[in-house]
Parts: C-alpha cells; structure tokens; sequence
C-alpha cells in the first residue's frame, strides 16, 4: 500500500521472490538445453528457443494459476500470492520471446507483412483438426501483454477494480486458448501420448484446485437467515470470533465481516477494494482491519483506509445481547462511521 | 493455525507456520521444472539430419537451368557408359523466395540470359536425403562469374501418369533450413515460402519406408505455387505425369484442385500408391 506510484516498492520478501523465480527459469533453460543437446542435438537453434520458451511459459502460467486457489485452500501459501504479478509478467516476456521467434522464423522474409502472414498463412478457419493454432496463441499472448501490461496499481485505480479485475480474470480464456493452442499445434504433430497426459495433468490439476477452493468457500460462507429487510439477524455466539479477526456472513446478497477487537465488535464489506480479496480472512494489525491479500488497510468502526488513503467500504450496525452477535444487513454508504456494538454490555 | 501467524507482502519476514508450505511449493516447482524438461525432451519426435550451413557461404559452378526450376546442372563423373553423371542444385532466393527474382535481376544488370550459360555462384548449402540446394544468401552478388559454354545434355525420361500420397512441402525449409520442416507446425512457413516463389515438393513415403520427393508443377511445366497453398503441410493424395529431369523427379499436376485431402492415418496404412513405375 503506498500513496504515490513507484515502479516497485522493493523489500527483502519480494526480492528473495524473484531471485527464486529467476532460479527457477534459469534451471529449467538448462536442464532443456542440456537435455536437448544430449538426447536430440539435431535441433536447430531457433526450434531449441521456441520450444524450450514455450514450454517454461505454459508451465509457469500452470503454477500462476493454481497460487489463488492454492491460498484459499491454505493461507499459508500467501506468500506466493503477494508478488504473483511479477511471475506473471516473467511468464509473459517468456511468452513473447517465443512468439517473436516463432514470428520471425515461420513469418518474416515473405512476401507479406509477418503480422498479416499469422493470419492469412493457413486458412482453414473452418476446420477444426486443420485450424491454424498460431492465431490462437497470438490472441492469447494479447491477453496476456493486457495484463502485463496493466499489472501496476496506476491501472488498478484508473481503470477501476472492476474493470481492472475483468480484464484480469481474461487469464482463464488465455489459459483456454493456450491449451488449444498446444492441442492443434505441437500436440497434433508430434502425436506422441505423453504430450497429451502432460497437458491433461495439468488442466487437471488447475481445475481440480479451483474447484477444491470453491467447495470449501461455500462450506465457509455461513448465510444465517433475517426475518424482515432492515432488522438485526443473529450470527454467532461473541466467542466463535478470536481477537482481531472476523466472522464472514453473506446475508441477503451483502457480504459482512465482523472483526472483534479490544473488546468491540465492528462490520464492514467484506470485499477489499484493492482487487476484492476477502477482508474477513484478514486481521487487525494496529487498529486497522488488514487484507490479507496485498495489505490494503481500513478502519473498523468507518471502513475508511486511514488517511492519506481513500479507499471506503460500506459498513454495517453490529449489537451483542446475551452472548450473541446480531448484525443489520442494511449497508451504510461506504466509509460510514457506525458505532461499534461493545462486548458485555 | 495460531492466531498471530498472519502475513502482509510489505513484512520483511513470513511467520515460521508459513515457511513450509511455501518451500514445499518451490521445491514441487523446482522438481516439475527438472523432470518436465527431461520428459518433454524426451518425448519429442526426432528431428532430421537435414543441413543448413548457416554464415558458411560455398562456391559452386556449374549451367543453369530454368525447368523445372532454376537448378545449376554439375558434371559429377562418368558412369560406366562413360555417360555424365549429373547432379542438379536447386537454387532457393534469400529469405522466403524463389530465385527467379534474382536471375532475372542479374539478367536486367548485364543485359544476358542466364538460362544454359555456366555460373560461378556463391551461396550457402542446403543439403539432405541425396538433394542438395544453394541459397543465393547476397542475392545478385551470389553470381560472381558468367560464362558461356556448350550445354550439357539433359536426361529427361516420361514415366506416366501415377498417383502419389504426401505432403507437399518448401524444399529449403524440409531440406535443411528448419526443423521440423514439414507437418501442421511448418504449414504457415511453407506457405509463405512457396507464395514467395519457392518450388512446392510433395514428400511421398512408399510401403518399404522409401521417401521420394517431387517438384510440383502445371500440366505444361507452368509453376502452380499459388494453387496449392491450400493444401501445403497436410496429406494429400495427388495425380499427375511424372517426369524426371537429370535427377529430379517431377509431378506435372492436370489440376492442383483435383488434390484429395487424407488422413494422417490413412496416409500411415498406405503412404504411396501406385509408384511402381518409380521402382
């Protein structure tokens, strides 16, 4: 969280983060190279790079995708989440050394414009085994530059959170043009089974956390019922709620945390306004309700992010008779202040 | 989990309960990294032994010859006949084109016609399976010398008509430039080769695993580069009058729309049919 832009607000987390990532990279270039110069060394130079720089960026955007539900599952992986942008925009550099490569070497020294040649090359539009994959991965590559492109929080604010998190959940339509990209390319020429289990591995394990994640989120959600619109519905007893941390409930559409601390109970949204991650699974750290995803910061008796930030949730009434936490689904305007229900009284 | 272990990026340390799942995950990434490799390596197909003497450029003389399609024509001995041995280097322009282009420049310079005079060009090698191609890679500076001299007799022998099972490819690409030079992932490139002015070939594989290879052209010996773009990098059954020029084989198409589309398996139970006039 920070008031001005800067390229990167470096600390010791994120650069441990990238030198592992960078870790990675470089081992698994080596290890393909060397692989290849020993097991296929007929290889020409140009396929050695298409192939070594698609195949690392297709893995990447697999682990790029299993981090989120990953962390829904297990807040322990959070680490991984926090600086997941910078493995992004690795993986899409990764991406458009392959693509410019496979450009360059399928596409230039023509007699048409390289560009044009994607598109123009193979026409079998209508067919589906004869499909002409490149355009596929052309487009997916646009998706991915979109997201590189506006993964600093300048474009979050100026494009809004809401468009900015569409354009970004455009990851998943990438991720599909990609598999068929592989599937009617390399996949359809090469023809060898054990291309087809990898890829099936991996879809697999993808969609399978994704779903996990799911499951247990809505086990999670706790939708206790009101009576009428605008009166206080019980929630849970004082002591289900450890200090500093929250209870989620989704009543009627509003999504509530409601964070116990020094003896008070407050609620807001529940949804951050950073790129709406779960305020609830946050906790408070000096006075400030904490999102756990990038850290974004509110006040739990208003929902303001303290000053100079301008970040508002809405809020909502809390009260606490014999033991049990009622809380009014009715939102107040965003950054409203509400006074808090205090505990034993 | 305790209620203290909370972590934010800006913290300079993770709490010690998140260490382990994290260096799990990096060691898991650090294992599908090392494995993934040595398994897609592994599992892809074996590429060919085909040539391309990349920033080595050779010279070569011999006569050019026009039809089927620039090729300079090399003496290479005498047979037991005492008949020249001929061998013909299909010339390839730089880049994705033909080398019509640059003849026909160099033609335009000197105000000649190159077709049957002997030339001392200089280019790089392109080579694989018994055919070998030159690249003209300084276009018109590749022909450094012209001179006139009797031609050499061609050996030209009609061999009928006769159906083929293939797939049509760019020469410079399958010969040596590229791999793999053929298939669905070279389709766009063998296009854009053939449009530029390449010849097409059809690469044919007969039963016993023998690959002939083709230059594909009109009913009257016209290119019909256009014509096939369709159907290049696919398998394709084809019919038309072969004749060999020297030693190159050459399919005479009637109509490259007269081309029937197969399936890759298809093409694995009966690559070539009707060749038997080839054996």
């Amino acid at each position: 969280m920070s008031v001005n832009y800067a390229p990167i607000l470096w600390n010791r987390q994120k650069k441990r983060y990238d030198r592992i990532m960078l870790g990675l990279i470089t081992l698994y270039l080596i290890l393909f190279a060397a692989f290849q110069l020993l097991f296929r060394p007929e290889i020409s130079p140009e396929t050695l790079i298409i192939r070594a720089t698609a195949t690392l960026a297709f893995l990447m955007l697999h682990l790029i995708l299993m981090i989120g539900p990953l962390c829904r599952l297990d807040r322990r992986f959070l680490p991984l989440l926090y600086n997941r942008r910078h493995l992004g925009v690795t993986m899409f550099l990764i991406a458009l050394v392959h693509a410019a490569f496979s450009i360059i070497q399928f596409h230039a020294l023509g007699d048409v414009n390289p560009l044009v040649s994607v598109f123009t090359s193979n026409i079998n539009y209508q067919s589906i085994s004869q499909f002409p994959f490149q355009v596929l991965g052309f487009f997916a590559l646009l998706i991915l530059f979109l997201m590189a492109a506006t993964s600093h929080d300048f474009w979050l604010d100026n494009l809004s959170p809401r468009i900015w998190k569409s354009l970004h959940m455009m990851v998943y339509f990438a991720y599909a043009l990609l598999v068929m990209h592989v599937l009617l390319g390399v996949l359809q020429q090469e023809g060898y089974p054990a291309g087809f289990i990898f890829l099936g591995i991996g879809m697999v394990a993808v969609s399978s956390l994704h779903l996990a994640a799911a499951i247990k989120g809505k086990r999670q959600e706790e939708r206790p019922e009101g009576t009428t619109a605008d009166t206080f519905v019980p929630v849970c007893r004082v002591d289900e709620i450890l200090e500093n941390r929250a209870k989620v409930v989704i009543i009627r559409q509003e999504n509530i945390a409601i964070f116990k601390y020094d003896g008070k109970l407050s609620a807001i949204n529940n949804v951050c306004k950073h790129q709406n991650g779960p305020l609830g699974e946050g906790k408070i750290v000096d006075g400030c309700i904490t999102c756990p995803w990038h850290g974004y910061q509110y006040l739990p008796e208003n929902g303001q992010s303290p000053p100079p930030f301008t970040e508002k949730v809405a809020t909502y009434d809390v009260k606490v008779m014999d033991g049990k936490v009622y809380v009014n689904p009715k939102p107040y305007p965003e950054g409203t202040t509400r006074p808090a229900a205090v505990i034993g009284v | 989990m305790p209620n203290n272990n909370f972590y934010i990026g800006y913290m300079e340390k993770m709490p010690a309960s998140f260490r382990k799942p994290v260096r799990l995950f990096v060691l898991a990434a650090a294992i599908l990294f090392s494995i993934g490799s040595f398994l897609i390596v592994r599992s892809q197909q074996a590429f060919s032994t085909a040539t391309f003497e990349l920033g080595q450029l050779t010279t070569v003389e011999g006569i050019l010859r026009m039809e089927p399609a620039p090729m300079l024509q090399l003496e290479t001995g005498k047979d037991s006949k005492g008949r020249p041995i001929l061998q013909s280097i299909l010339l390839i322009g730089f880049g994705k084109h033909g080398a019509e282009a640059t003849l026909e420049k160099v033609e335009a310079q000197r105000k000649l016609k190159l077709d049957g005079k002997k030339l001392k060009l200089e280019g790089t090698l392109i080579y694989h399976d018994g055919k070998t191609l030159l690249e003209l890679t300084q276009k018109e500076k590749s022909i450094l010398d012209v001179l006139d001299v009797a031609p050499l007799n061609r050996q030209l022998t009609e061999l009928g008509q006769i159906s083929l099972r293939g797939e049509i490819a760019d020469p410079k690409c399958y010969f040596g430039v590229m791999k793999p030079g053929e298939g669905k992932t070279h389709r766009s490139c063998a296009a854009r080769c053939i449009a530029g002015g390449i010849p097409p070939i059809l690469k044919a594989v007969s039963n016993d695993g023998q690959v002939q290879y083709f230059i594909i052209e009109g009913e009257d010996g016209e290119p019909i580069n256009e014509q096939v773009l369709p159907i290049v990098g696919e398998p394709v059954q084809l019919t038309g009058s072969v004749v060999l020029y020297d030693d190159w084989l050459v399919l005479r198409l009637k109509d490259a729309n007269s081309a029937q589309r197969l399936s890759a398996r298809f093409m694995l139970e009966a690559p070539m049919c009707n060749s038997g006039k080839l054996n």
